[in-house]
């Protein structure tokens, strides 16, 4: 017979890499989800300004990557969504396990998965401005704000981190809560979400 | 030392109760096979113990503490059963070496030997397994796990009589050398008395019997022969089974201590006793008529 203390942190650690590896597949469907809003922010840009005087008219054409944020943000709340389901759970049940270790490691992994998607789609804002450079006019682009900096990649990924503290807080409360569990509902701080449309905004101007 | 300790265990399922007050003590390193009938509770007096269930009446310790929700049990347990699910995104080496770290005593050259001599493709994710080999790679979890308490809801479902000899005789040696407490639940008890110890019988979520395999091979016995002599021996005892042949002869099953005395007389009475064979036994114990199922067509 064992006597071996069980230890929570270190048994969700190992849970946790367990469900990293057996969601990588989720990974997939963040790059065609990603792609997709790539392929749409590059088409329709995301605001178009025009002035005239009669003599001279200026239009004004935004593109940004905020898509590409945006459904990134929707990519979480379905993985958030999908970490409730009973398919998921039963992964988990040929584990040592009990519901608290399983909602830290659902938290870790949806930790991941939000500062995954946060990097990805502020590279992808990079990524935007690639393609533009090599296949638009350079003449008419505004360089201005071309070149993303490092405090944008820091916002991007807040910014999903705010969404996955909204879905932790929902999430866990699909568990059957009990008293142990509600110390981990604050685990995450707010962060301000409110500059995110900031993040890789860049002009096009043409006259 | 007893691993498992319950009393007045109940577990009811809106007004059907799963378990019904029941009390029992399994020691500590004991291959205990736990048989029933269907429904009589098996599948959910396991679950209780291995802490997935929630008593809805009475004490249940493990490793004395309440199993539900428990860190530690779940740590020294493993239960094992058709249902167990494994993500698609794993082949079944990769389930081999992910589960690993989770158990403290894993073997996993004993994991590894079973996995190729039973033959499985490592490319395969488990899914895809047909429902005897993924017993067999369940069962294989289970026994290399080396978890202190092993409970193994009927691992042989599917398996062909090759794979479910080679099973036990892998479970057996691997218990002898290193020894756990293992919950075995079967329908097939001829095939599973040769390594249990004890026999929990389960009959609509009570207790009918816990003792010793050999106690209950010795339980009872049969007697064959005419009608009226048959009779004349038996009356006034607990029959547990009688049946009915033709020509007035009759074959009845008593308790072995309640006619023992008797033994000279029925054999001088030209009636012929016969042992009864612990799976006959426990049919018979469980059986909701005496006659069993030729009392369906009687009336009919």
């Amino acid at each position: 017979m064992s006597s071996k203390e069980a230890n929570l942190l270190s048994i969700s650690l190992k849970q946790y890499f367990y469900k990293l590896k057996a969601n990588t597949g989720l990974l997939n469907r963040l790059i065609i989800t990603q792609i997709f809003a790539l392929f749409l922010s590059l088409v329709g840009g995301s605001g178009m300004r025009s002035s005239s005087n009669g003599e001279l008219s200026v239009s004004l054409k935004t593109y940004s990557a905020s898509t590409v944020i945006f459904f990134s943000l929707l990519w979480i709340v379905i993985v958030a969504i999908f970490l409730t389901t009973k398919q998921y759970k039963k992964i988990e049940i040929p584990l040592v396990v009990n519901r608290l270790s399983g909602s830290l490691s659902d938290v870790g992994l949806l930790m991941t998965a939000s500062v995954f998607a946060g990097i990805t789609s502020s590279l992808a804002g990079v990524f935007l401005r690639v393609i533009m450079y090599f296949t638009f006019d350079r003449s008419k682009l505004v360089i201005n704000g071309f070149v993303l900096p490092l405090s944008d990649l820091w916002l991007g990924f807040n910014s999903c981190d705010f969404i996955h503290d909204l879905n932790l807080r929902a999430g866990l409360f699909y568990r059957d809560v009990d008293s142990s569990e509600y110390g981990f509902r604050n685990i995450s701080s707010h962060r301000n979400f409110g500059n995110s449309k900031s993040l890789s905004r860049f002009f096009l101007g043409s006259c | 030392m007893n691993v498992i300790q319950c009393e007045d265990l109940t577990k009811s399922y809106g007004k059907l109760k799963a378990i019904d007050y029941l009390s029992i003590e399994i020691a500590e390193n004991k291959i205990t096979g736990l048989i029933g009938r269907n429904g009589s509770g098996k599948t959910t007096l396991l679950k209780m113990i291995a802490g997935y269930l929630k008593p809805t009446y009475g004490e249940l310790k493990v490793f004395s503490e309440k199993p539900f929700n428990s860190l530690f049990v779940s740590e020294n347990s493993i239960f094992i059963d058709d249902a167990m699910t494994f993500p698609d995104s794993f082949t079944l080496t990769d389930i081999l070496t992910e589960v690993a770290p989770f158990y403290a005593n894993w073997s996993s050259s004993l994991a590894k030997g079973l996995f190729d001599y039973f033959s499985f493709n490592p490319k395969q994710p488990h899914s895809n397994l047909s429902k005897g080999s993924r017993s067999t790679f369940n069962s294989i979890l289970g026994i290399a796990s080396r978890s202190p308490l092993t409970i193994m809801d009927e691992p042989t479902t599917g398996m062909d009589s090759g794979v479910r000899k080679d099973f036990y005789r892998a479970l057996l040696r691997d218990y002898l050398e290193y020894p756990r407490t293992i919950i075995l639940s079967s329908h097939l008890l001829s095939e599973l008395e040769e390594i249990l110890e004890d026999i929990l019988l389960l009959d609509n979520g009570t207790k009918r019997l816990h003792l010793p395999v050999m106690e209950l091979k010795e339980l009872a016995v049969g007697i064959r022969g005419n009608a009226q002599a048959v009779l004349s021996f038996v009356e006034g005892k607990e029959i547990i089974y009688q049946e009915n042949f033709a020509k007035g002869s009759l074959y009845v099953v008593v308790r072995r201590k309640l006619i023992q005395h008797q033994f000279e007389q029925i054999r001088l009475s030209g009636l012929e006793i016969l042992p009864v064979s612990a799976d006959d036994l426990c049919v018979y114990l469980t059986a909701k008529t005496k006659g069993g199922i030729d009392d369906v067509f009687k009336r009919g």
